[in-house]
């Protein structure tokens, strides 16, 4: 619980014969976190199976079908199960639906294309028909030239033509959206000149296809005709599509997903070593579940196989599998936020598990605000069921707001013992209520129980750096390292209370030079701290002195942001007061000022203790034992 | 009248050391943020780094408004 499962490396030797049901047992069992391999001088890595390149072909057509057919997949679904009958069958179909959709949407694409350019031709057809003329006009003469486009000043082009070429021409024009539509017939030998004064006036032409011909522009009905049956055709094709993608909706991605597993296992082997007839896998086991697991392997392969556990080195990265009792899992979800611990070191999952909620509360200790949040994040829970671990964490810490917010006697800002019957009780009682009261007068207090706070958390933190680097390194780093620490607070507790008038009862009176001997002794304490934190941490660690009594200070946040919080609330409580005494209007204000008021104050609430106690988690109390770094242990088939 | 006069002063002295301070958190967390979001960019990994990065200054503020309570405690 207070650190990750133990793990042990693992060297599987097998013959190549059973590797496929080796790989199908390792991706079942979820136990091994495989090491990949590299090549080596006297071995080489292995090869992936026969069948992994057909399978990686029909994977990609299935991940293109999904795409074309449009089919959305949810993240987690469900793999089909395929056998060595079924897997054929699989990879014909996704073949055939493959060539089938590629060919419709081929289809598909072509016709639009003709749609597009029968449109066109139409929207042309018809701006010729506005000018009057008969289109079979427009063809190759001997004699003759002809120009039909759009113009940017039709009256100019008119004035200029009729000063350059006298009346050897023919022009008709039409109005068509914003511009002028014009054709002009020209003596073949002025064509050139033509030109010249057209451009001037920005022409652009519009060609008329060869098959475009006839008198009365039936051909405009004819390709109206056309578009119809092509629209027709284009909504079959999409029909087909559509019941395609019905018909394979389901059970495509649960395909999909059974082919990348099989191809993951058909390339495992890219991980292994082998030999001309052995494999060599290693990977890290969970040392609960290695028993069961060389148990069944042998069991499946007529145990003929070699397993055998391999001595850890320093150089290992083990990978950290955390383990943890349910209600405290969520509270590694934090941990995966920073970074997870090392093999070697304590995991604080537990002690969070503890302490945030608790800090959380401390800040953030009310009733009504409580129950508010409680209540948010469990619907929340239910909303988005992905941050689960997340709305756990928040939910307890909700929790803690609502026994904070007894202890503090405060619901929605009103101290609860102004409330007539519970004055009553606490009356009869003769309990001091509320526990503990935050007001102006009791300042003093909260600073001091807070820093007491700082103080047991930070020194529990070091007495974990303790124990970790005793792990690592031995007992005489760990005091070096840690200890020392210790002695400089027991220094600076001689120092502090000496100045304060303070002295224990043997060193009562004595004194060096003038001076408290309580007071020498205690920086000479000090003293004797720095050069051991100087051996332990090297400099480093002398100019990070002063920080771990900044850290303990600190924790005063705890009751300045609980300060913070309850001023606000007190701010909107007084504000609604007396508009509720001032009529329908006064009190319509009033339930506006304080739920908008209370609701800001809520989400204040929320995140400010919520970056609080993760900050004095992350800053004050890791730093004193947590060095993080660790690898998650991802076991083979963990992710499918 | 002496005596508002000392209660002014000191309720200016709690002001300027929550507002000082607080701006002096801002100054030195702007520029730690403005990093530590660079580097999450890259690898959202960092984010838990990022984050205590980015708030070791927001100490300052505290012990400003602890200053500032422990000020105000002192009017007459």
């Amino acid at each position: 619980m207070l650190r990750p499962e133990k793990m042990a490396k693992l060297r599987i030797i097998c013959p190549k014969s059973h590797l496929k049901r080796i790989i199908d047992e390792l991706h079942c069992s979820r136990a091994v976190d495989i090491i990949e391999h590299s090549k080596e001088d006297s071995l080489d890595i292995g090869t992936p199976f026969s069948e992994s390149s057909e399978l990686s072909e029909v994977t990609i057509k299935a991940r293109s079908l999904i795409s074309q057919l449009n089919i959305i997949t949810e993240k987690k679904i469900a793999a089909e199960s395929l056998d060595k009958k079924t897997i054929k069958d699989t990879i014909k179909n996704i073949n055939g639906l493959y060539e089938k959709v590629s060919e419709i949407n081929s289809c598909l694409k072509d016709a639009e294309t003709e749609l597009k350019s029968l449109n066109e031709s139409m929207v042309r057809l018809k701006k010729i028909k506005s000018l009057g003329l008969p289109l079979e006009l427009y063809r190759e003469y001997n004699s003759l030239a002809y120009f039909i486009g759009h113009v940017s000043d039709i009256q100019g082009l008119k004035l200029d033509i009729k000063k350059e070429f006298n009346s050897n021409y023919s022009i008709r024009c039409a109005q068509d959206d914003n511009k002028a539509l014009v054709s002009v017939f020209i003596d073949k030998r002025k064509e050139m000149q033509m030109i010249k004064l057209l451009q001037k006036y920005n022409y652009s032409e519009i060609t008329i296809a060869k098959e475009h011909t006839g008198s009365d522009f039936k051909i405009i009905d004819s390709i109206a005709k056309d578009i119809v049956a092509l629209k027709k055709r284009i909504s079959a094709l999409a029909g087909e599509l559509a019941r395609l993608k019905k018909e394979n909706e389901q059970s495509l991605p649960r395909k999909e997903r059974a082919l990348s597993i099989m191809i993951k296992k058909a390339e495992a082997p890219l991980m292994f070593l082998e030999t001309k007839n052995i494999s060599i896998i290693s990977g890290w086991v969970p040392e609960d579940a290695k028993e069961r697991l060389e148990e069944r392997l042998g069991q499946i392969t007529n145990e003929s196989i070699i397993t055998e556990e391999l001595e850890i080195k320093e150089t290992d990265s083990v990978p950290v599998k955390l383990d943890n009792p349910l209600p405290v899992r969520p509270y590694e979800f934090l941990l995966h936020m920073f970074s997870l611990p090392s093999y070697k070191e304590l995991d604080p999952s537990l002690f969070m598990f503890i302490t945030f909620p608790l800090f959380f509360g401390f800040m953030l200790g009310d009733i009504g605000y409580g129950i508010v949040t409680m209540m948010l994040f469990f619907f929340l829970k239910r909303l988005m069921p992905e941050g689960k671990d997340l709305l756990n964490i928040m939910i307890f810490s909700s929790i803690s707001s609502i026994i904070f917010g007894f202890v503090f006697g405060e619901f929605f800002g009103f101290e609860i013992v102004e409330f007539h019957a519970i004055e009553q009780i606490v009356h009869e009682s003769h309990i001091h209520y509320p526990f503990i009261h935050r007001n102006a007068e009791s300042v003093l207090d909260l600073i001091m129980m807070t820093i007491g706070i700082g103080v047991v958390h930070v020194n529990f933190g070091l007495i974990m750096g303790y124990i970790n680097v005793c792990r690592n390194k031995g007992h005489k780093h760990a005091i070096l390292e840690k200890g020392s620490w210790f002695i400089i607070q027991l220094g600076v507790l001689l120092v502090g209370l000496s100045m304060a008038g303070f002295s224990l009862f043997i060193l009562n009176g004595l004194r060096i030079a003038g001076q408290p001997l309580q007071m020498c002794i205690g920086f000479a304490v000090i003293a004797a701290g720095g050069v051991m934190i100087f051996l332990g941490e090297g400099v480093q660690g002398v100019v990070e002195l002063p920080s771990v009594f900044v850290h303990m200070g600190s924790y005063m946040r705890l009751m300045a942001i609980g300060f913070a919080s309850v001023g606000l609330a007190a701010v909107i409580n007084e504000q609604t007061g007396p508009l509720m005494k001032g009529g329908t209007v006064g009190i319509i204000c009033g339930i506006t000022i304080f739920t908008v008021g209370h609701i800001i104050n809520i989400a204040l609430g929320v995140i400010g203790p919520f970056l609080h106690s993760l900050r004095l988690h992350y800053v004050e109390y890791f730093t004193k034992f947590y060095k993080g770094g660790g690898k998650e242990f991802l076991p083979f088939g963990a992710k499918d | 009248m002496a005596v508002e006069l000392s209660n002014g002063l000191i309720a200016i002295g709690a002001a300027l050391a929550v507002g000082i301070s607080a701006y002096a958190s801002g100054v030195a967390e702007k520029e730690i943020g403005a990093a530590a979001v660079g580097a999450m960019a890259e690898d959202e990994k960092l984010f838990g780094k990022g984050l205590i990065l980015t708030v070791i200054p927001e100490t300052l503020v505290i012990f400003g408004l602890v200053i500032a309570i422990l000020l105000i405690g002192k009017m007459v």
